[in-house]
């Protein structure tokens, strides 16, 4: 058994959440790779018996970088439910908000998640102290992409500022709601978002698109690295407006090289591999599985969401490459590089939908909650496919489901192959097998947020499976 | 020249009072009570100098006029202006506002005669019973005054030698005094001249008298709040409205739900509390 | 330090101008070296990892400027760039150690399967739970801030049914006294102005519920821009209208907590400014203080 070795990486930090991961490397490459939610919290269960409208803003609280994206899927899988057809301005003003989520998100995942795996940051201060000995960029540029992480800070605050100014606070809004939005924002509130806006887009154009280029030219090899399946999907973003048509990405995906288009009637969520029992396959809308722990070949308790079976990528990278914007590859790095592309890309969209608000437009309703009811939200957020589920029976819910992107991009093997992230890591070679860096590079282009994905998952005993050493 | 002496004294307990809300300010570290002491120094202050105008005047005049000491006393005008006393008006009416978030002296006519009810309230009260201090919409300041008075209470008694101008005045004779300056008025009525919308302010039935109606537990689950029903809940045998009571939004307070018997809940919550009873309008007996 | 022991006017005296005048303390305080920089560990349980993200929103102080002056954080999930067992192994240098240092805790404890429903990492091929972290720092600390719904008394996390078993902070430590700073999340003020008190002048003055006063001393309901129309009687039929939210749900009158004067995200906003309070910042949320929203209740 000589060069195997197990790593256990845990926590894997500057990520949403608590990951850990186990692989084993022979021969300096990965040869088995296993990514594990270790939080559990039940959001599902949470939601079964309260008031419908409760949903949008609970939900909200399983994830605390992302919770934009929850009310905007919970309000959508609500009106669904509920028949409301919203209104272009309700579309607008909730994906204006929505986008400010998408700033915030993709400005800091990159600056204070994923640029310290490149960029040395200033020693005297213990949050940035690190072993890691392969910092590559020269003193000078290093430097001023450290500043930036600093600046940055002021432009991720502002964003969520803009956020606040419609939606009343950020993180956890109170401004997303069925209809779309709660307050009508005045002129004033227009302009404010307006000129924040300008801000954000200038330094996205001049500092965070150019370091990351700068990032991507002194580590190349992360073109070759973290590849994973292949498959890219989207449930559609800022799409099918009436007068606008679409401004991103359709509803598609993309299997075998091939682009089709995206049906919810594929997703289908396997625990063969997982510590379930029930049906082996499942659709978002069945029963939720009940938790068995003794389970023969069963590994960990994390679900394993596929597209017609095969598991997928989903997030910036995603979006860019299925409408068409950049095609340059699929790996670690071209996953950075597109989340800094789609954030000058949102900032353009959240402009032309500024320009469309007509200000004081109320919309707002007394919304009557049925008797009983289903819908379905699917949504693409920050990090990807974002779906709700939702039923309601003698005016509550009776029954929640919801899969995040990070349960597609950190999903549970299935019998046929093994999760996306997992796969990513697959055969990668590693330098240093006592400081791999690698690692942590290729698990945070894909922008984990463990608090989402392990809204189901639980931890179990000991990894039974891994007896190899 | 009674009238000199009253005013000496009054200065002498002015200038007293202000050491002592020094050395309060020095010596809590309570932003609270530095803020209600600053507020009182302030008054005091200004009191002050009232004083000594007041009687350098008096001192031009002193001789050809005789003063008369319960028409142009001081004390009384500046209680007369700022605080309108509100006699024999009903439960229900609003408060004004600056009167009643102003520090006042414990003795002062107007608090003893608007709330007696306060001076009963434990004085942690406003800090730990978050839950219970809006148990009623009909007196909309009661919790800011509450809120105000508690420290305020404690410099009272602790500065109650240094008082003793206060008690001059009698609270009896105050509110006669403003009772006669101002006629009783209806408040709602004068203050908010937008009546379509107003709330309904019902009149309350005197709480020992609950007799109107009797509520079996059935029936009592009907009034849950919603889609019509009014909110009632159940404390000791006796039924109480809370529809439109501030801490019961949605009809549900803290998790409990309108239209049951809380006996249990409340002795658990708010034990010592039955003040906050007194403040719900009752509407009959659970039997 | 003796001279910002007594507020005297002109200087207001609101608790924003407060907090503020202690922020400006504590630089001075560092810069003429009386103040020692401390340690800070910021521990993420059981939760959502949103009060970070909090903490990162905050104006004046900012993040950078608690990093830089304020503390030296020498643990956070989120944000730390060492991982792994080297991350963990300062939890336990600290907890083994005796330096001082002030603990932050957001997030819930979870205790089902003696906490193995939340792990904060991995050491010697063990995993460490956040019960484990939990008491082991927690007894070390020489402060304890509870941050956060969650840590207050479980928050969302131990919403029912609680698969989780998740319980607040002062569960699994009985016998600390634990600063308790409740919202979801909290505001950055709150924790920054606690922090600042804790270096500059020791504990802050706490109410019954060990809630700083400075911040957590005054009833929404009583500050509340829409007050006016409560007292009028004029209440909201949908969200969105500018009249009192209270017949729509709004937990404004049981709720003790400086929102509507603070404000949000450097003051420009607050969830009334939206929609309804639901009490994030009161005990019980979520559980006692649903349902947020209805449309049915009995108005009159
Ligand atoms: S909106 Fe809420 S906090 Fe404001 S006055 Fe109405 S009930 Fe009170
Ligand atoms: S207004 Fe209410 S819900 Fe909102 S942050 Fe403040 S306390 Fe929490």
């Amino acid at each position: 058994m000589s060069g195997r070795k197990r790593i256990v990486i845990n926590p894997v930090t500057r990520l949403s959440g608590f990951l850990e991961l186990d692989v084993t490397v022979e021969d300096n490459a990965v040869a088995d790779a296993k990514t594990k939610g270790v939080m559990f919290r039940g959001f599902e269960q949470m939601m079964v018996g309260r008031s419908p409208f409760d949903a949008i803003y609970l939900t909200q609280r399983i994830c605390g970088i992302c919770s934009t994206a929850h009310s905007v899927a919970s309000s959508t899988a609500l009106e669904d439910a509920l028949g409301v057809e919203v209104t272009e301005q309700g579309r607008y003003i909730r994906d204006i908000i929505h986008c400010c989520e998408f700033l915030q998100n993709h400005l800091r995942h990159f600056y204070q998640y994923t640029l310290p795996d490149f960029v040395k940051m200033p020693p005297e201060y213990p949050l940035f102290t690190s072993d890691n000995n392969d910092y590559r960029i020269p003193k000078e540029i290093n430097d001023s992409l450290a500043d930036h992480y600093f600046e940055s800070l002021n432009y991720s605050r502002l964003a969520h500022q803009m956020l606040a100014v419609l939606g009343g606070k950020a993180p956890h809004n109170h401004g997303v709601f069925v209809g779309g939005f709660t307050t009508p924002p005045d002129a004033e509130k227009i302009i404010h978002i307006k000129s924040i806006l300008d801000k954000i887009s200038n330094f996205i154009e001049n500092k965070m698109i150019p370091d990351t280029y700068t990032v991507a030219k002194y580590y190349p090899e992360l073109f070759h690295l973290g590849g994973g399946p292949g498959n890219l999907m989207s449930y559609g973003a800022f799409n099918n407006y009436k007068e606008l048509g679409t401004l991103y990405t359709d509803p598609l995906v993309y299997i075998n090289r091939k682009t089709e288009a995206f049906d919810s009637k594929y997703i289908e969520e396997k625990i063969h591999y997982s510590w379930y029992k029930g049906n082996e396959t499942s659709r978002p809308f069945d029963e939720i599985q009940a938790p068995d722990m003794d389970k023969e070949d069963a590994y960990t308790f994390v679900k394993a969401p596929r597209y017609k079976g095969v598991p997928m990528e989903v997030g910036p990278l995603a979006r860019l490459w299925l409408s068409g914007e950049y095609r340059n590859g699929i790996s670690a790095m071209d996953r950075t590089i597109a989340r800094s592309l789609e954030a000058k890309k949102i900032a353009v969209i959240m402009k032309v939908l500024i320009d469309q608000i007509i200000p004081g437009t109320h919309v707002q309703k007394r919304w009557q909650v049925p008797e009983k009811a289903q819908g379905a939200g699917l949504v693409e957020t920050t990090r990807g496919a974002l779906g709700h589920w939702v039923k309601i029976e003698n005016n509550l819910i009776s029954f929640y489901q919801i899969i995040t992107p990070s349960a597609w991009d950190f999903s549970a093997s299935d019998e046929s192959s093994k999760g996306t992230a997992e796969l990513a890591l697959m055969h990668t070679p590693l330098k240093d097998v006592e400081n791999p860096v690698e690692l942590g590079r290729i698990l945070r282009s894909f922008d984990p947020c463990m608090s989402c994905a392990t809204h189901v998952y639980r931890p179990g005993k000991e990894v039974k499976s891994i007896k190899v050493f | 020249m009674a009238n000199h002496y009253t005013i000496d004294s009054e200065i002498s307990a002015a200038f007293s009072e202000i050491q002592y809300l020094i050395q309060i300010i020095y010596s809590t570290g309570n932003p609270y009570a530095r803020n209600l002491a600053l507020n009182q120094l302030c008054n005091q202050t200004t009191h002050l100098k009232f004083l000594v105008q007041f009687l350098q005047t008096e001192r031009n005049t002193a001789l050809q006029q005789q003063a008369k000491p319960n028409a142009t006393h001081p004390f009384q005008q500046t209680q007369t202006h700022t605080i309108p006393v509100q006699a024999g008006v009903e439960k229900n009416q609003i408060v004004p506002t600056q009167a009643s978030r102003l520090p006042q002296p414990k003795n002062s006519p107007q608090q003893l005669y608007q709330s007696p009810r306060l001076l009963d309230q434990p004085a942690e009260a406003p800090y730990h019973s978050t839950e219970v201090l809006y148990q009623s919409t009909h007196i909309p300041y009661q919790s800011s005054r509450g809120l105000y008075q508690t420290p305020q209470t404690q410099f009272s008694s602790a500065s109650n030698q240094s008082r003793q101008p206060y008690q001059i005045q009698e609270p009896s004779q105050s509110a006669q005094i403003n009772q006669s300056a101002q006629p009783p008025f209806q408040p709602s009525r004068l203050l908010y001249p937008d009546v379509q919308r107003q709330r309904q302010i019902q009149s309350p039935t005197p709480a020992g008298n609950p007799n109107g109606q009797t509520f079996t537990r059935e029936q009592l689950t009907q009034f849950t709040g919603m889609n019509g029903m009014p909110a009632y809940v159940a404390v000791n045998g006796v039924v109480y409205d809370v529809t439109n009571n501030a801490a019961w939004s949605l009809a549900t307070h803290f998790g409990l739900k309108a239209g049951n018997d809380l006996t249990g809940e409340f002795a658990s919550c708010h034990a010592g509390q039955n003040w906050i009873l007194a403040q719900l309008k009752p509407v009959g007996r659970l039997v | 330090m003796k001279k910002l022991d007594i507020v005297l006017p002109p200087e207001s005296v609101t608790n924003e101008a407060i907090a503020q005048r202690l922020y400006q303390a504590v630089t001075s305080g560092l810069e003429s070296g009386h103040v020692k920089r401390k340690k800070l560990v910021w521990l993420e349980l059981n939760g959502c990892s949103g009060n970070i993200i909090s903490l990162l929103n905050g104006f004046q102080p900012d993040f950078e400027y608690a990093i830089t002056q304020m503390v030296d954080i020498v643990y956070s999930n989120s944000m730390m760039v060492e991982d792994g067992e080297k991350a963990i192994n300062r939890l336990f240098e600290l907890a083994e150690g005796d330096e001082d240092f002030i603990l932050g805790i957001e997030g819930a404890v979870a205790l089902k399967n003696e906490g193995m429903y939340h792990l904060v990492g991995n050491r010697n091929g063990q995993p460490v739970t956040g019960l484990q972290a939990a008491k082991m720092l927690g007894e070390k600390a020489s402060s304890v801030i509870a941050i956060g719904a969650c840590a207050v008394d479980g928050g969302p996390s131990a919403a029912r049914p609680n698969l989780s078993q998740s319980v607040g902070l002062q569960t699994v430590l009985d016998n600390r006294e634990i600063i308790k700073l409740p919202g979801c999340p909290v505001h950055p003020d709150w924790f920054l102005g606690t922090l600042a008190h804790l270096l500059l002048y020791g504990q802050p003055e706490l109410d019954q519920q060990q809630r700083p006063k400075m911040f957590y001393s005054d009833l929404l309901h009583d500050r509340c821009p829409r007050r006016p129309y409560f007292d009028k009687g004029v209440f909201s039929e949908t969200l969105g209208e500018p009249y009192c939210l209270f017949k729509l749900g709004c937990r404004g009158p049981v709720t003790r907590i400086d929102c509507p004067t603070r404000q949000w995200n450097g003051h420009v906003n607050w969830p009334i400014g939206a929609s309804t309070c639901i009490g994030c910042a009161q005990s019980g949320f979520p559980d006692r203080m649903a349902p947020f929203i209805s449309y049915n209740t009995t108005r009159e």
